[in-house]
Order: structure tokens, then C-alpha cells, then sequence
């Protein structure tokens, strides 16, 4: 095959075997790669009503066709599984240099099947697979991990790994490769310790095959030039990074603050983007084959926070910061730092403190009930509380089941800020009503990266929608939904789509697979992608009951800032949305959508 | 009125702020013009194009609301308001 590497590994970890298959041609062509690929392989092999932690639930790393070619911003995998936080699918998204060597390895995915009896770690090594004992890095951080591992396989090999929240089933641990780079949400590293497997080791010097060498560097350069040409993938995001959104959401009112509870943050200046590029910014990086590079390694030379690391990105500097009325950069970038060893999700851990911390000081949660005040704006606070979730300690273990299952814990469920129980993002959906939507309907839960239209809503890109209004939104959510699902499983990252639309993502994949990809078809695959996630989850027990937002959003008034008074208006949003959808009004795809897409039974 | 810059708009000017009164810019269009005056090429080249017209690819905020929703670059402007200026940024 072009483009894909033609190669699966089917790893079971009970019986300690490993089976290499051809990968479906068909499957391929229909489904792509990473997501896509991941979810299909995940509805065809599992059962439904599985428990996430149980053996009979598989965790799938997967590249796309585009992974590790030279396309632009080529680095990416998926993890995919069904998701301990959310009981649907979990498809989490990560960069760096670890998915591009697992092509060149071999491979496309690996399936990892059953339970091992002890920890192990996985060594792939140009196209051999072998199982080894992971005792000696059980119970250690992903760095160190990284490095021990690292020492006794090949330097030049990369790592993908779980830290103790992963090895304690901690349901929102991430999978963390690269040494800080993250398949961040939705509890994939939960599920991969609760496999008992502790990391994954690749290293290839293969290659992937190109169909059409000229016409596929062609269309790189062609996007190249896109990217090069527009604002904000040659000058914003690369000169400041992700943290920039601080000052844009904090102007637009829409900064979620204490738990929701208000969209201005009066500490916005401190914990900007602008103030961590002058304090703690060491330098840029990229991932794979990116020209934007985004990513911020940073510093905290001194003090009490000293630390150095990845990050903290805009989610980070909210979650830690804002959400919970924290105005110390260098402690949320201490808290980001612990995350990434640690192996949490930050999004959800810094939204559950919130939200414990709301219960705390609305005196919902007894007082002797915690073993550390959770009062909002405590930096020390935070930091313990991301230590003790990490390990289950004290309050940590209620912390450590999300925030969903914490305030229901104190009889109060609508103060988690969530949807199917994965928390919102950094975006209050009273200022920018698409993305509430697209919370709404997400199939993995409160996720701005399944249709971002904090885009066009806020940074007017590709055009300028009114925040405030909800017309046209559906149409938007769903175009903005679909795309994603084709830019996440043919193995590129979405901050391409700020410059790059599905012309060009399907420009590159017709001449690196050497099949035929018009954007009709490439659009299609993204909804086929996005309705078998839909089936997955329906299989799993959703109704559209649950595509919904908690009432603070859509019963109670936004108090101050620009979008004062606002609410979402999210039942007329939904029902355009089921229809452009070709569902029913209860949220459900028709047999003839289904037909369409080639998903029916 | 609390005029505010941000990201290439501040690198531009080399200030966070300033405060221009409403009678000397009634409007976002003459305060443009009053702060390409004041602040030179730098400022003018992060505002307009080539020819003159307000860049698509920025965002001015009065009081948080994009003058796209308001009025456009006819936007009134009184004392008390707070007008931001925002280079093409993005995140996520």
C-alpha cells in the first residue's frame, strides 16, 4: 500500500502473543487511518456494555495515511478505546516524533488486547514486536520512564508511556509521548493501565511509500504556501503560541472563571500569553514536519513552582488558572508540569477542582469531607490536589473520578461542567454559542477539538460569525465536526485547518495513497466517521437526551462582560443540527443517512 | 475612551494602552485614523492593506463586541467604552 503502511500489530497482552496482520484495503480507503480506523476496528471487535477496565476492551494506537510522509504537520496518532470518564468512545489526539516512528517501525496501529498479569512495556523494533517486563518503571513519572527506557531499547527510539495516574486508573489519565506531548483526554491512559501496560518503545528506519512522489510534493507545497501566506499559521500561532487565546476569550467575556461562573477573569493579564512569553518561555518547538510550531517549552527557574517542561498551553493556563481563580502563572505552570509526569488529563483535572471547589464553598461538601481546604485562588491548593488525585490520597480519590462523579457524590451533578461526563474547555458557550453546540453533540464529551468554532466566532477565521447569535451555527458545527474527523484520521494536525481546508487535506491524500480522494469523497469519509462514532455510542446506551449542556449554561444568565445576559439557546440549535444531520429528532442517524454513508447494517 | 493593544498591535505601538477622548474619535473609522497618526508605518501596516482598507483578518472589539456585529468601521465610540485591537491570532 501508499500512504499507509499496509500493517497492524494485534498484541495480546494475556497470552503474551503478538499477531501481524495486512491492513483492509477497504477499510482503509473508507475510514483512513488514526480515528477513523481506530473507531471501526473498536465497533466491529468489542462487545457492547464491555467495562472500560475490563480485557475485553481494547486500546488501539493509530497513525493515518498521511502520518510520517512530509505532508504538513504530519505527527500525529490517536489512541482510541472506550473511555472509563464517558462509558463511549475515546479517540485522543497527540503530536511529537512517536507517531511518525511507528510507521517507520512498520506499523499503522496497534491493537492491544486482554490484560497482562504483571507490567509490561511493548519494544517494536523494525517491524519486531516483543512484550517485556515494565516492574523496574511501574510506579515511576513519564520522564523518567521515557529515559530508562530509552537507555535499555535505542536513544534514537520514542517513547509513549502512562504515569502513576495512568498505572491507577485515575479516569482521566493521559497517555503522554514525546516527553510531553499528549493523547490527553477522555481516561485512554486509565484504560492502558489497566492492561497493565506501562509504555510503548518504536523504533524504524523504514519508509513510507509514496503512489505519486511529484504530485504529492506538489501538493504539500502547495499547502505549504497556504500556510506560510495566512496570519495565523505564520505569525500568530507561531510567534505566541496557544496561550494568546487568554487575552481574545477574556475580551469577549467568555473565559470561564470559578466553576462557570462567570466569563470575565479579573486576573486574565497575569496569566496571559503575552505574560508567559516575557517570564517563563524558554523557547518554540514543533512536532513532526510542522512549520507552525506551536508548542512552548518554559521554565520556572526558582521557588517553591520550579520546574521546567512542556507547556502550560491555553487549556492549561484556564484550567489551572482562571476556572480556578488562580492568578499565579508559575504555579499553573507547575500544575501542568505535574500533569504531564503525572499522566493527567489537565482540562478535566483543573475543571474537577473547580468544581470541588464550588461544592467546598458553597458548603456542599462537608468541610471534614476533604483533607485540604478547597477554597478558590490557592495555589497551593491546586498543586496538592493534582498529587493527591494522582495517587488517590485523601480527596484525591473522589478527585480522581472526574467531576461529574464528584459533585453527584455531594447531590450536586449540575455543578460538573460537563456532557457525558467529560468537562468543558476553556470557552463559556453564554459568549460563543456554536461551540456550545458542539459540546452538545460531541461524541466524546465537552471537547473544543471535535468542531472548533471559537474560530470563526472569536478570531474570525476563515470568516466573522456573531458570537452571540445562534443562526447558522448548526450548519457550521457540522461542517467544522466532519472536517475534523478527516483532518484527525489521516494523521495531520488540526491547526492546519486555520489555513487549510478539505481540498487541501484530500490534495495530499489522492497522491500519497494513489487513490482517488475528490473533497466530496474526503468530506464524506469525515461524516462517515463522525455518524460510526454516533453508532458506537448509541450502541453503548446514548439517547439524545444526552446531548445536552448542564442548566448553568443554558438556564442562568451570564452575569457581567460582554456577554451579559446571554444564555444558549441550545434546543433550536439542536434541532437544525439533527436535521442537517439526516437524523431523526431524537438524535438518531436514518436508515437512508446510514445508507449514504455506508454504514448500514 | 480605554484603547487597548494586543500581540503585533502593542509590538507596533510599544504600549499596552492608551486613552484617547471620544470627540477627537468619534467612530472607529477617524480613530484608526488618529492612532495610524499618532503611532506610524508599524501601526498602519498591523490595521490596513495596501490599499487603504481596514485588514479582514484582525478584530476590533468595542466593550467585547466584534464592530463586524456593531456597526463596522462606522462603530460609535463614547467616552468609557474600551476598544481593543487584536492581531489574526489563534489557539485551542
Amino acid at each position: 500500500m501508499y500512504g499507509w503502511i499496509g500493517k497492524l500489530a494485534r498484541i495480546d497482552l494475556t497470552n503474551r502473543s503478538v499477531k501481524v496482520e495486512d491492513l483492509d484495503p477497504k477499510l482503509a480507503e473508507e475510514y483512513l487511518g488514526a480515528r477513523g480506523l481506530g473507531t471501526k476496528i473498536l465497533y466491529d471487535e468489542t462487545k457492547p456494555g464491555i467495562d472500560p477496565f475490563s480485557p475485553e476492551n481494547k486500546l488501539i494506537f493509530a497513525t493515518g495515511p498521511l502520518t510520517g510522509t512530509g505532508a504538513i504537520s504530519s505527527g500525529r496518532y490517536n489512541v482510541i478505546t472506550k473511555s472509563p470518564l464517558t462509558g463511549y468512545i475515546a479517540a485522543s489526539n497527540s503530536g511529537g516524533y512517536f507517531p511518525a516512528e511507528m510507521k517507520y517501525a512498520g506499523f499503522d496501529a496497534f491493537i492491544f488486547e486482554g490484560k497482562a498479569d504483571e507490567p509490561v512495556y511493548i519494544w517494536v523494533n523494525n517491524g519486531k514486536v516483543e512484550i517485556r517486563s515494565a516492574k523496574h518503571v511501574w510506579g515511576k513519572d513519564t520522564s523518567e520512564t521515557t529515559d530508562i527506557l530509552l537507555a535499555e531499547t535505542d536513544p534514537d527510539a520514542k517513547v509513549s508511556c502512562i504515569g502513576p495516574a495512568g498505572e491507577n486508573q485515575v479516569l482521566f489519565a493521559c497517555i503522554i509521548n514525546d516527553k510531553g506531548r499528549a493523547a490527553g483526554r477522555s481516561g485512554v491512559g486509565a484504560v492502558m493501565g489497566s492492561k497493565n501496560l506501562k509504555a510503548v518503545v518504536v523504533r524504524g528506519t523504514g519508509d513510507v511509500r509514496i503512489a505519486d512522489m511529484d504530485g504529492f510534493r506538489q501538493a504539500v507545497a502547495a499547502a505549504l504556501k497556504k500556510i506560510k501566506e495566512h496570519p495565523v499559521t505564520s505569525q500568530g500561532l507561531p510567534t505566541y503560541g496557544t496561550p494568546v487565546l487568554v487575552n481574545v476569550v477574556n475580551q469577549h467575556g467568555a473565559f470561564p472563571t470559578r466553576n462557570f461562573q462567570t466569563g470575565v477573569f479579573e486576573g486574565a493579564e497575569k496569566i496571559s500569553g503575552e505574560t508567559l512569553a516575557d517570564t517563563l518561555l524558554v523557547r518554540k518547538r514543533s512536532c513532526f514536519a510542522c512549520p507552525i510550531a506551536c508548542s512552548r517549552p518554559t521554565e520556572v527557574a526558582t521557588g517553591k513552582y520550579a520546574g521546567k517542561g512542556e507547556g502550560p498551553e491555553y487549556e492549561i493556563i484556564w484550567a489551572f488558572g482562571a476556572t480556578c481563580g488562580i492568578d499565579n502563572l508559575e504555579a499553573i505552570t507547575k500544575g501542568n508540569y505535574l500533569c504531564n509526569e503525572l499522566g493527567l488529563d489537565p482540562i478535566t483535572m483543573g475543571s474537577t477542582i473547580a468544581c470541588a471547589m464550588e461544592l467546598y464553598e458553597k458548603g456542599y461538601m462537608p468541610k471534614d469531607a476533604t483533607d485540604i481546604p478547597l477554597r478558590f485562588g490557592d495555589p497551593d491548593i491546586l498543586i496538592e490536589a493534582i498529587k493527591k488525585t494522582a495517587y488517590k490520597e485523601g480527596i484525591g480519590e473522589l478527585l480522581a473520578k472526574g467531576s461529574y462523579r464528584l459533585a453527584e457524590e455531594f447531590g450536586h451533578p449540575e455543578l460538573s461542567m460537563s456532557t457525558k461526563k467529560q468537562e468543558y474547555p476553556a470557552y463559556d458557550p453564554r459568549g460563543s454559542k456554536g461551540i456550545g453546540l458542539n459540546y452538545a453533540t460531541s461524541n466524546r464529551g465537552g471537547c473544543h477539538v471535535r468542531g472548533y468554532t471559537i474560530s470563526p466566532e472569536m478570531l474570525g477565521v476563515p470568516e466573522k460569525l456573531d458570537p452571540l447569535s445562534k443562526e447558522n451555527k448548526a450548519f457550521w458545527v457540522k461542517a467544522f465536526q466532519d472536517v475534523t474527523a478527516l483532518v484527525d484520521s489521516s494523521g495531520v494536525c488540526l491547526f492546519t485547518t486555520f489555513a487549510l481546508g478539505a481540498p487541501d487535506v484530500a490534495s495530499m491524500l489522492e497522491p500519497a495513497t494513489g487513490i482517488p480522494f475528490p473533497e466530496e469523497k474526503a468530506l464524506l469519509a469525515g461524516e462517515r466517521i463522525w455518524n460510526l462514532e454516533r453508532l458506537y455510542n448509541m450502541r453503548e446506551g446514548l439517547t439524545g437526551n444526552e446531548d445536552r449542556l448542564v442548566p448553568r449554561l443554558t438556564e442562568e444568565k451570564m452575569p457581567e462582560g460582554p456577554a451579559e445576559g446571554q444564555v444558549v439557546e441550545l434546543a433550536e440549535m439542536l434541532a437544525e443540527y439533527y436535521a442537517l444531520r439526516g437524523w431523526t429528532d431524537k438524535g438518531d442517524p436514518t436508515p437512508e443517512t446510514l445508507e449514504r454513508l455506508g454504514l448500514e447494517e | 475612551m480605554r484603547v487597548r493593544f494586543f500581540f503585533f498591535m502593542k509590538t507596533a505601538t510599544g504600549v499596552d494602552e492608551v486613552e484617547i477622548p471620544a470627540d477627537l474619535a468619534p467612530d472607529i473609522e477617524t480613530l484608526v485614523e488618529v492612532l495610524v497618526s499618532r503611532f506610524g508605518l508599524p501601526l498602519k501596516n498591523e490595521l490596513l492593506t495596501g490599499s487603504g482598507e481596514l485588514r479582514r483578518d484582525i478584530n476590533i472589539l468595542v466593550n467585547g463586541r466584534n464592530i463586524e456585529f456593531i456597526s463596522g468601521v462606522k462603530t460609535k465610540l463614547n467616552d468609557g467604552d474600551t476598544v481593543s485591537f487584536l492581531s489574526a491570532v489563534a489557539g485551542g
